[in-house]
């Protein structure tokens, strides 16, 4: 009994030596050369180099909002320490000029998101198309917003401007979100796509055989999960938002995204290993 | 003067100088009951084989064999393409596919005061 107790704990011993002292097997080296034509080379969306132009220029803006604001700031500052005609009329300059800067930043924000949003819109044209919309109303009504602030004098004004603006900002804010969770679906929908046609060209490699075409058929069912994840992402930026406020459905959104990237990650790895598997027996 | 000498006669062994009686040591005795021996003979086994055991994994920390590569660059959290097990016609799908999958989309609005003039 005692030798067998023995002989158990020795040959625990040797199951817990890790697998790094067993060597790997070489590489598979493909036999055949397929005759698979390659997939076309793809075409340079012309939305992606307007993107960087646009997002170049929402960047500019947003140093001179900050300059702006810094200013508005030394204003009110100095307007609350002497509290002057003169300093009063620098406040009122400077919160003007703050007022329209920041509608700038928001346009221009706005504007580079839309563009964003084509780069990928076939993948759901009529859902971009109708945020797309939504985001270039909003573009317009900032740029009238900028037009009124001009005839704006004095603080009553101001206020008045700023109220409305600040009224208004949630629904700004609710497209902003709903433009960038779609604009993640569209990529990870182009993903999806990819990985399909990828699917599909594996399967018509002449050396395929059945075992390997019932392991690509497997694959359908992760690529499900992908377009559920997706959707539930989508489901979460059209709940119902309050008037006054904004509840940000945005990290709960991201949440099923990064589910929907993991999803296809395990595709990938199961194409990979498909590939070696079979195809280069 | 001479003192007088005293003799403590309720003592068991009146004169001090005189050896004791040595007390005789209890004697061990071994449990006669079968479960009880077979339970201290296990008892024993486990604290051998626990002995066994300490020993064999402070031999195998002392002299490593296992014959691990030099970690020369930290492991990559982003999964890399072996070309090698790709065939050369989807070799540049699978590079599109993984480009896109480590794809991070943060384009966030910018933070602005929402409280300017009021």
């Amino acid at each position: 009994m005692f030798s067998l107790l023995i002989g158990l704990v020795l040959a625990q011993e040797i199951i817990a030596t890790p697998s790094a002292e067993i060597t790997a097997s070489p590489s598979p080296i493909p036999t055949s050369i397929p005759t698979v034509t390659p997939a076309p080379t793809p075409t340079t969306n012309p939305n992606i180099a307007l993107f960087a132009d646009y997002s170049r220029e929402y960047n500019r803006q947003l140093f001179i909002y900050q300059q702006d604001y810094l200013d508005y700031s030394n204003k009110i500052n100095v307007h609350t320490q002497y509290n002057t005609i003169t300093t009063l009329n620098d406040k009122i300059e400077a919160t003007k000029k703050v007022l329209i800067t920041r509608n700038h930043l928001l346009r221009t924000y706005l504007t580079a998101l839309r563009v964003k949003l084509q780069i990928n819109q076939d993948q759901d044209f009529t859902t971009s198309q109708s945020i797309a919309i939504e985001i270039n109303k909003w573009e317009d009504w900032l740029n009238e917003q900028n037009s009124i602030a001009i005839s704006v004098n004095n603080l009553n004004d101001i206020r008045t401007f700023a109220n409305n603006f600040k009224n208004k900002y949630p629904s700004i804010q609710q497209v902003i979100y709903t433009g960038l969770v779609q604009n993640e679906i569209n990529l990870r929908l182009h993903t999806l796509g990819l990985i399909k046609q990828l699917q599909t060209d594996i399967g018509h490699h002449p050396d395929i055989q059945s075992e390997t075409k019932e392991w690509l058929s497997s694959i359908t069912v992760k690529s499900d999960l992908v377009t559920a994840a997706l959707q539930d992402a989508y489901n979460l930026t059209q709940k119902s938002q309050s008037m006054a406020e904004f509840t940000n459905f945005y990290p709960k959104s991201k949440e099923k995204l990064n589910q929907a990237n993991t999803y296809l990650l395990e595709i990938y790895h199961n194409l990979q290993s498909i590939i070696t598997k079979f195809l280069l027996k | 003067m001479d003192q007088p000498l005293y003799q403590n006669f309720e003592m068991n062994n009146p004169n001090p100088l005189a050896p004791e009686n040595p007390t005789p040591a209890p004697k061990l005795s071994l449990p006669k009951n079968p479960k009880i021996i077979i339970l201290l003979v296990l008892i024993v086994m486990i604290i051998i084989l626990g002995l066994i055991s300490l020993f064999t994994t402070s031999l195998r920390q002392q002299s490593p064999t296992i014959k691990s590569k030099p970690t020369a660059s930290p492991v990559s959290p982003i999964p890399t393409l072996n070309d090698q097990n790709i065939p050369p016609i989807y070799r540049d799908q699978f590079h599109q596919i993984i480009e896109e999958i480590q794809t991070e989309e943060t384009f966030l609005p910018p933070q602005i005061d929402t409280d300017i003039g009021l």
